[in-house]
């Protein structure tokens, strides 16, 4: 064997020094480097994927955030329409009341005024009828105050 | 009343021309402290002298002052009737016109009388 290695050039003392030296510089480089950085690739990967998962989750949230979101926004306008349609019947039936409400008050009052138009004509009658004979009298003897005129209508009421 | 009484009796006495009972008639009553009642005897006596003489004693109501001597004389030739006005009172509610008020008639020529008849009674009575 000696003779075939030493044939080829190959001396096995220093083989083996390079084999063992081989064996060292790896061991070195993969304990100190090789280990540690595919720690680091490791640790890396799993940051990403863990990232890319998240990505995915919050992709997840958004959308059923979304969808939320859609349903909350639909389910508002239903309940603005919802609202709006009772307010406008609200408004309706408010506006028919006061409305009624008003109609009957005007009724009444036209009612108690016109009781009141009444009441004061028989008033203004009744005065009237009280005190025109008075105004009357008061014109007649001032319009006829004249000794002249007595005399003719004595004249004109005792002659024959 | 009492006036009356005394003023028919003193009537007769006059006319039976017993002149001193209705002096001691004036007296008793004098003495009876009923000279009051002398002013209404008067009165009344003045009232049957005049209805002796055939006439009605009246009470004359005038819007204006005018000479009851012609009213009498107006009334004597519309109605027939003979008055003597007693009294005048003036009363410028008539209006115009007069009244005449005896124990037996009411005659009302007055404006206001006029105006009665002409506005109805039952709504406008001045």
């Amino acid at each position: 064997m000696n003779e075939l290695l030493s044939a080829f050039g190959i001396d096995y003392k220093i083989l083996l020094a390079q084999i063992l030296n081989f064996f060292l510089i790896f061991f070195v480089i993969y304990k100190f480097l090789l280990l540690p950085l595919n720690k680091v690739i490791q640790e890396r990967q799993n940051k990403i994927l863990e990232g890319l998962k998240i990505r995915e989750e919050s992709k997840r949230l958004i959308r059923r955030i979304k969808k939320l979101r859609d349903t909350i926004l639909k389910k508002a306008y239903q309940e603005k329409e919802k609202i709006l349609f009772e307010a406008e019947e609200i408004k309706k039936q408010k506006l028919e009341e006061l409305r009624k409400e008003i109609s009957g008050l005007r009724e009444k009052m036209l009612l108690e005024l016109n009781k009141e138009k009444e009441l004061l004509e028989q008033k203004f009658y009744s005065e009237l009828n009280e005190k025109l004979p008075e105004i009357l009298m008061q014109v007649a003897k001032k319009v006829f105050a004249s000794k002249e005129l007595n005399e003719e209508f004595i004249k004109n009421m005792l002659s024959k | 009343m009492e006036a009356r009484i005394i003023g028919e009796a003193i009537i007769r006495l006059a006319k039976q021309n017993k002149e001193n009972l209705i002096e001691k008639l004036v007296e008793n009553l004098k003495n009876e402290g009923k000279v009051h009642i002398l002013k209404s005897i008067v009165e009344f006596l003045k009232l049957r002298n005049i209805q002796i003489k055939g006439q009605e004693p009246a009470k004359l109501y005038l819007a204006f002052d005018y000479d009851e001597k012609e009213i009498e004389k107006m009334i004597k030739e519309k109605f027939n009737i003979n008055i003597k006005i007693i009294e005048k009172i003036i009363n410028s509610d008539l209006i115009l016109g007069g009244k005449i008020i005896t124990s037996n008639y009411v005659i009302d020529f007055s404006f206001k009388n006029l105006l009665n008849k002409i506005i109805p009674k039952e709504k406008w009575k001045i």
